[in-house]
């Protein structure tokens, strides 16, 4: 008897969300593996962010369905989001609550057991320790990145949704965000991360989705869009992106793609 | 709901409230925050004595009894407000993602708009309503408490109901239906009722009073009564007339409160990405009226991007900061909006003298009711109209970097503030003045409507120009008392900030005119009027701008002493 297949951490079937006539997403079919990284790149406008507040359950899709670790996330969202972390491209925190109390009441959200151990070490590790009871209004834009990562990171989710995570860190802190993204895909955890950051996209990801107009336009390891033709052969992403759905790439080229 | 996520919404709520709370104690060891509190206890204080002092006058059953389906029409047939659906946005970030129900996530909601409800009640019964004893203001507590979250219920399940998904329009809902069933039945109610009372009562008082007496006798007319009967259960522990009768009545407004909340709870249609878009919606608003964009602050749609204004390609440099707001003025500040307001002006000027019996009270009534408008009018305007030095300070690092001098900057956009908001004013006033004015036998009326207009012309635009240099400094030289975009700092200390604020500028205002009155003054003991007049006020606008242009200078030096990280907001 063959193996059964694993269920994907994130699975896409189709899904399609439109604002009355524009289509901010078409057809969108996806499968993230547990352990992977998928970056989603494309031009402003591609819908990149609809999609990722589509899996965080934000915005609902028009038409398909969005599973997490086997989950639908229409039919019981509750179950899907417990395995889900999203963080937004600017996280908006609670004025009156101070960094500690923060993660307290994400990790009462999740009902994370034994919670007090958990808190220190992630807050350590983002260095945010001594900022335990600092209120957000007191922390610095990159600060309060991490401890958006901070709250994501408490329940151990399957799944991490990142928008656009680099936005406004310093360099060390980018290190300390790419380390992290790549331990927790070692550690089993799929990320779904979308970045203008093509370079990073390029070192983090395993596989690349380039959307334009809401529309796959490739979906591979940098290696499998070599293969699309031959020029991008020993390209970086940022070749790649630029002739598929730059100012020279032809409609055709899409379509067809 | 689930124990975890309850407990989890309940310690959210409770530790906000608390270090809320501790964070404005903390914040009033800063001198400004400390005379901001200062300042806001003087004026409630006040308002109290005041409250202490007046009879114990009829309340406005009638006023409560039709406001409450008025609300009702406003939630059903206006156009759904953003605040209705709106979350904070950290709830939307963390909320939403999280494993949460639909239900979780209202309960969560209404609990935050709780915490809000019970500070006003506590501030209206502790402050306003001092004189009562402690059961009549507790039992009215209650009242109000069941009113307004009854009101707040009826807002979140109407527009919960009118969801739309993909932007296509919901099929009216059952909900809706009956609502608007109720309102036509109510008003069906009405007509036949009005009519059956016959003509309006006392009309001797008034025509106003009349009314409110036919309207008050209304909600005791038999069609009227029966279908207001919803409404005045609601309203009866508020409209009670003592502690008991007030707890009497509290169960029936508790059921209706009852199935208010059932229906809003019941299981709802996924309302995730209106709400998202609700909250960035009202907090877009809110940004927008905090640096005065009101057409983006009332979310009016969008002006044309074109303009028909064009900017001189050469000219002083800092003519282009004065295309620049006349451009922004256009686009956040209709004409016809302000033409329509003083259209209203100008009818109750008018109309005023027609609603009284005795027409020479009315006439002497008519100017006190244009002044205490126009007053009302110069002294908020700048504080609603802010394209000016203020809309600026944002961008304090492009202004410190452009090519001209800040005197310039500073005298610019004073001075096309200055023009735009005397325009407005003569707009709204200039009519209702010249008629009080043709009407004035002392001096005659060509006389007299040539000074108004003089005044108008003349003198106006220098003393707003001077009210608006005044608002400009004090969120240079002060930024930390400035509102300019800033956030998350409510509460009594920034409303008593706001008034310290209002009495600084009308001292500064006042220092600023004493000189160019004193002059007018003079001269008008050497030229008897009308000609001392009609040459004093020249000379007292000559002075008053010798003195903006100082004060612009100095501004302009305070400017470029002013570093971004001082400005609110910054962190």
């Amino acid at each position: 008897m063959p193996d059964a297949a694993p269920t994907p951490a994130l699975a896409l079937r189709g899904v399609t969300k439109r604002y009355g006539p524009v289509t901010a997403i078409d057809a969108l079919d996806l499968d993230v593996a547990p352990g992977e990284v998928l970056g989603l790149v494309g031009p402003n406008g591609a819908g990149k962010t609809t999609t990722l507040r589509a899996i965080a359950g934000i915005v609902r899709p028009s038409a398909g369905t969005i599973a997490i670790g086997g989950i639908d996330l229409a039919r019981d969202p509750v179950g899907a989001k417990r395995r889900l972390a999203f963080i937004p491209d600017e996280p908006h925190l609670f004025d009156y609550l101070t960094v500690r109390e923060h993660c307290r009441f994400v990790a009462r959200l999740y009902d994370v057991r034994a919670p007090e151990p958990r808190i220190a070490a992630l807050l350590a590790e983002l260095e945010l320790d001594h900022k335990g009871d600092a209120l957000p209004g007191e922390l610095s834009r990159g600060m309060k990145q991490k401890l958006a990562v901070a709250c994501a990171l408490l329940h151990d989710p399957a799944l991490l949704v990142l928008d656009e995570p680099l936005t406004g860190l310093d360099p060390i802190a980018i290190r300390r965000m790419k380390s992290l993204v790549r331990a927790r895909a070692a550690a089993g955890t799929a990320v779904v991360l979308s970045s203008h950051l093509l370079t990073l996209v390029e070192e983090l990801c395993d596989r690349v989705l380039l959307l334009r107009a809401g529309r796959p336009v490739a979906l591979g390891s940098l290696a499998d869009l070599a293969t699309l033709r031959p020029e991008f052969a020993g390209r970086s992403l940022e070749d790649v992106f630029v002739a598929l759905v730059g100012e020279g790439a032809r409609p055709a080229d899409a379509a067809r793609d | 709901m689930a124990a975890a996520p309850a407990r989890a919404l309940l310690y959210l709520a409770a530790t906000q409230a608390r270090n809320r709370w501790r964070w404005r104690l903390r914040r009033l060891r800063e001198p400004r925050y400390l005379v901001g509190a200062l300042g806001a206890l003087a004026y409630v204080g006040w308002i109290a004595w005041a409250a202490s002092e007046r009879p114990d006058t009829v309340r406005p059953a009638t006023l409560t009894l039709w406001a409450l389906p008025l609300l009702v029409a406003t939630h059903w047939l206006g156009r759904p407000s953003p605040l209705a659906l709106a979350f904070a946005p950290a709830e939307v970030d963390l909320l939403f993602p999280a494993p949460l129900t639909r239900r979780a996530l209202l309960h969560a909601r209404l609990l935050g708009q709780q915490a809000a409800t019970f500070a006003a009640i506590l501030v209206w019964i502790l402050l306003l309503d001092p004189a009562r004893s402690l059961g009549t203001s507790l039992a009215r507590g209650a009242g109000v408490w069941v009113m307004v979250t009854a009101v707040t219920l009826h807002r979140t399940g109407a527009a919960l109901s009118r969801v739309e998904i993909d932007g296509a329009p919901r099929r009216m809902p059952l909900a809706r239906a009956l609502a608007l069933a109720w309102l036509c039945a109510l008003t069906v109610a009405m007509l036949i009722d009005w009519r059956a009372l016959g003509a309006l009562p006392d009309l001797a008082r008034g025509p106003l009073s009349a009314l409110a007496d036919r309207f008050a006798q209304l909600t005791v007319a038999p069609r009227v009564a029966v279908a207001l009967a919803p409404v005045r259960w609601i309203a009866a522990p508020v409209l009670a007339t003592s502690p008991q009768a007030s707890l009497a009545a509290l169960p029936a407004a508790l059921a209706v409160l009852l199935a208010l909340y059932a229906w809003v709870v019941r299981d709802p249609r996924p309302f995730e990405e209106a709400a998202a878009d609700a909250t960035r919606r009202y907090a877009d608003r809110i940004a927008a009226a905090r640096r005065g964009a009101w057409r983006s602050a009332t979310g009016r749609r969008r002006a044309p991007t074109t303009t028909r204004v064009p900017l001189p390609t050469r000219g002083p440099a800092a003519l282009a900061f004065a295309w620049k707001t006349l451009v922004a003025t256009g686009r956040q500040w209709a004409l016809r909006d302000v033409l329509l307001a003083a259209l209203a002006v100008a009818a109750s000027a008018a109309l005023v003298p027609a609603l009284f019996p005795d027409p020479d009270l009315g006439a002497a009534l008519r100017l006190p009711l244009v002044a205490s408008f126009f007053t009302a009018a110069f002294l908020t305007l700048p504080s609603w109209f802010r394209q000016d030095l203020r809309a600026e300070l944002g961008h304090l690092g492009f202004l410190k970097t452009a090519p001209v001098p800040l005197r310039d900057i500073v005298a610019t956009q004073t001075a096309v503030a200055a023009l735009v908001a005397s325009t407005v004013l003569i707009l709204l006033f200039g009519v209702p003045l010249a008629l009080i004015a043709a009407d004035d036998p002392l001096v005659g009326r060509l006389e007299t409507v040539l000074l108004v207009v003089e005044a108008l012309v003349v003198a106006l635009p220098v003393v707003v120009l001077l009210n608006v240099t005044v608002h400009n400094a004090i969120a240079v030289v002060f930024p930390g008392w400035s509102r300019v975009g800033q956030a998350g700092v409510g509460g009594l200390q920034a409303m008593g900030q706001a008034y310290v604020s209002l009495a600084a500028v009308l001292a500064a205002l006042g220092v600023l005119l004493a000189l160019p009155v004193a002059a007018g003054a003079a001269l008008l003991g050497l030229v008897p009027a009308p000609a001392g007049l009609a040459l004093a006020l020249p000379l007292g606008a000559a002075i008053a701008v010798g003195e903006w242009w100082l004060a612009c200078t100095w501004l302009g030096r305070q400017l470029d002493r002013l570093e971004p990280d001082a400005l609110p907001g910054a962190h």
